[in-house]
């Protein structure tokens, strides 16, 4: 019990308290107000772990979380730039975290 | 690249086949040996290409097994992450004035049959039947070029770089983000796929990628106990795990309708070269009966 108010009294915007926070508070999540998409925060969360594993597992394991995509937006038939879709991905969430704060 | 520097050679060989003996029948003496040596080369060709193909078939054998086990492995997230909605018997809303997201999951590598071509035929089937009520994302460089042709204007996104390896989860995740930054409101997301049915044959599927709304509409549920906060971030991983088992399930089907593409052509070059073998032999065997008549006659010549 003792630990569960901690967790609550302290507020501290990490992945270890937000997640126990789904259910036992209304807390919006921290990483919702930072613009993050749960897909994004799962991903976060998954590199955290491949990257703690041991070196022979983690090697194996990082080729999992490789993601090297292009991707082009169309308008009136005609195809866009091309971008790179991990920074053009990071970009909106920064750009939605901005409006979030405001 | 083969695929340009191949046909053009099939078809000359395809010809050649046809054309030949009307040459051969009817030959200048002095065109004989140049038409023996031609047909050497061809030969030689074909025997190239009949190796390059049956490179290509071993190499797709070898990723087919690790596609098809990357294959059950995302069946099991995407029919776990879609038994949610059966059991709160979720429908896609009706609705007449939205449009209807298309996903569809092809992907940058050809050489493969008529896959990509398939897909990009019923989307255009779909199309014909509804025109105005879809957008189309595009996955993969082989769709996004059929369709951009055809149907340019429903296009919203293009995405590059499928189908290099086994898709990976993060490739589906990002792909899932990119989709729900569109500005549009969408009544439904369809993902298609190709289904892989067995080594033989795939069919287009369609799974549904529900919206938010049409989530907290359903009948039962209210079963799940899902805050409305958190059901945003369900829809979004419901459609990352969505899009997994659709890219997976279409890499599985690519990797075999290319290992069956690379069959038909070894088995295509083997019979042409069989072909083009008794051909050349039978040539070579009227130059020498040519050359002896030759000699004969004129040893009988000089006798007298």
């Amino acid at each position: 019990m003792e630990g569960k108010d901690h967790f609550e009294s302290s507020q501290q915007p990490t992945i270890t308290t937000t997640t126990l926070n789904i259910h036992t508070s209304k807390m919006a999540f921290a990483w919702k107000a930072a613009g993050i998409t749960y897909n994004r925060y799962l991903a976060v969360a998954s590199r955290v772990v491949r990257r703690s594993l041991k070196e022979d597992k983690r090697i194996a394991a990082e080729k999992r979380g490789e993601m090297d995509l292009r991707f082009a937006k169309w308008e009136g038939g005609k195809q866009g730039e091309v971008k790179n879709l991990a920074s053009a991905n990071d970009a909106a969430m920064a750009q939605a975290a901005g409006q979030a704060s405001n | 690249m083969l695929s340009r520097a191949a046909r053009p050679a099939f078809k000359a060989g395809a010809a050649a086949t046809t054309l030949r003996p009307v040459v051969a029948a009817a030959p200048i003496q002095s065109a004989n040996y140049a038409t023996l040596r031609e047909i050497n080369d061809r030969l030689k060709s074909i025997k190239n290409i009949e190796k390059i193909t049956k490179t290509m078939k071993i190499v797709a054998s070898t990723k087919l097994t690790r596609a098809q086990r990357a294959m059950t492995e995302s069946r099991s997230y995407g029919e776990t992450s879609q038994t949610v909605f059966n059991e709160a018997e979720t429908k896609p809303i009706e609705s007449e004035n939205k449009k209807t997201l298309l996903i569809v999951c092809s992907s940058d590598k050809g050489l493969c049959g008529g896959i990509h071509s398939g897909l990009s035929r019923y989307v255009r089937r779909m199309l014909n039947e509804h025109p105005g009520d879809y957008n189309i994302v595009a996955l993969g460089e082989k769709c996004k070029a059929q369709l951009g042709r055809s149907n340019g204007k429903e296009m919203v996104l293009s995405f590059a770089g499928i189908g290099k390896d086994v898709p990976t989860f993060s490739d589906a995740q990002a792909i899932a983000d990119q989709i729900t930054l569109l500005p549009g409101d969408y009544s439904s997301i369809k993902i298609l796929y190709n289904k892989f049915i067995n080594a033989q044959s795939y069919e287009p599927t369609i799974i549904e990628a529900f919206s938010e709304e049409a989530i907290a509409a359903s009948p039962n549920f209210s079963n799940f106990e899902v805050d409305d906060e958190v059901l945003a971030n369900l829809r979004e991983y419901a459609m990352a795990n969505s899009i997994y088992w659709a890219l997976a399930e279409g890499h599985a089907c690519e990797q075999s309708a290319r290992r069956n593409a690379m069959d038909n052509a070894s088995k295509n070059a083997g019979d042409m070269i069989s072909k083009f073998q008794i051909l050349y032999n039978r040539t070579r065997q009227a130059v020498i009966t040519g050359e002896l008549v030759e000699i004969i006659t004129g040893a009988a010549a000089s006798e007298e």
